[in-house]
């Protein structure tokens, strides 16, 4: 999947697990958990969702959150590894 | 996507970091809660893929299982008998721990508990009963097999982890995640007990006193 694919599909995920959630224009830098549309308590949906979406394996390693805090680091951390 | 050896390695390492409570906060739909019921018997802490099969009071199955579980698994034996003869004494434990497993779980009785905590394998059990399970006769219609204990299904190759907060179970598929947000969590964790240490209160960092005032959150989520 490409950048801007990723981007769109995660924004499609973001609103669907945030229904109450204003997410149409979410930017790809944009802080994910100052918006509230990620916490810890979700992180374990949003890896399984990234690995699916990137078909790549998230290894388990002590991860800062901040690889999670936007779009952009998230497809930087796992989805250049697979894509051209 | 099931984990491969590496992966498996590095989840025992860390789990030595973290504990049930922490996989269980990180998400409550993918780790179960497996069998209050069962207590620690012997060791400190057990990570591995599960080795289930079930058994009516007969030791055939358990030495099947036991013969047949690969170094790293967590030996599970599930005995439906409703009154449990043990399954496991220290001459079991002892071979489980001889040939690398990490960890031995008996929904059912365990014998000879003082020894067993010489052995240095953890085992958790539901009871204790110094009379043997003699019967070996009825050998197992599958090795592994999966086993329900307490309304939890554990399958061949789910993760069971244990501690002194007890067991918690984690399909194969989901493990990385739960290991990768729990890692996580404690890290905010940790965050958390330095601002402690270093004199804020719990109160002031939740945002108690506005919440029973009714002017914010209560920000249990670190």
């Amino acid at each position: 999947m490409d950048e801007s694919s990723f981007y769109a599909a995660l924004a499609r995920y973001l609103r669907d697990t945030n229904p109450n959630a204003d997410v149409t224009d979410v930017s790809p830098d944009a802080n994910l958990f100052d918006l509230g549309l990620i916490d810890s308590l979700r992180m374990v949906e949003l890896v399984i969702f990234v690995e699916d979406a990137l078909a790549c394996r998230i290894p388990v390693e002590k991860h800062p959150p901040r690889v999670f805090h936007s779009m952009r680091r998230i497809f930087d951390a796992f989805g250049r590894q697979v894509s051209p | 996507m099931t984990t491969t050896p590496e992966d498996r390695v590095r989840i025992v390492e860390l789990f030595e970091e973290l504990g049930c409570a922490q996989l269980r906060d990180a998400s409550a739909t993918r780790t179960s809660v497996l069998a209050p019921g069962l207590r620690r018997i012997a060791g400190t802490r057990l990570a591995g893929p599960a080795f289930p099969v079930a058994t009516d009071n007969d030791m055939l199955p358990c030495l099947q299982a036991l013969a047949a579980a690969p170094p790293g698994s967590v030996l599970v034996l599930h005995n439906t008998a409703l009154e449990s003869e043990a399954l496991a004494g220290d001459i079991l434990v002892s071979a489980a721990r001889a040939q690398g497993l990490a960890g031995l779980v008996v929904d059912g009785a365990v014998r000879d508990v003082d020894s067993m905590q010489q052995i240095g394998l953890t085992v958790f059990a539901r009871t204790i009963n110094y009379v043997s399970a003699k019967t070996a006769k009825v050998p197992a219609t599958r090795v592994p097999q999966a086993v329900v204990i307490e309304g939890v299904s554990v399958g061949p190759g789910d993760w069971v982890f244990g501690d002194g907060d007890g067991l918690a179970r984690v399909e194969d598929a989901h493990v990385r995640a739960v290991l990768n947000a729990a890692l996580m969590l404690r890290a905010r964790e940790a965050e958390l007990r330095a601002r402690l240490a270093a004199g804020a209160r719990l109160d002031e960092v939740t945002g108690l006193h506005d919440f029973v005032a009714g002017r914010g959150p209560l920000r249990f989520e670190i």
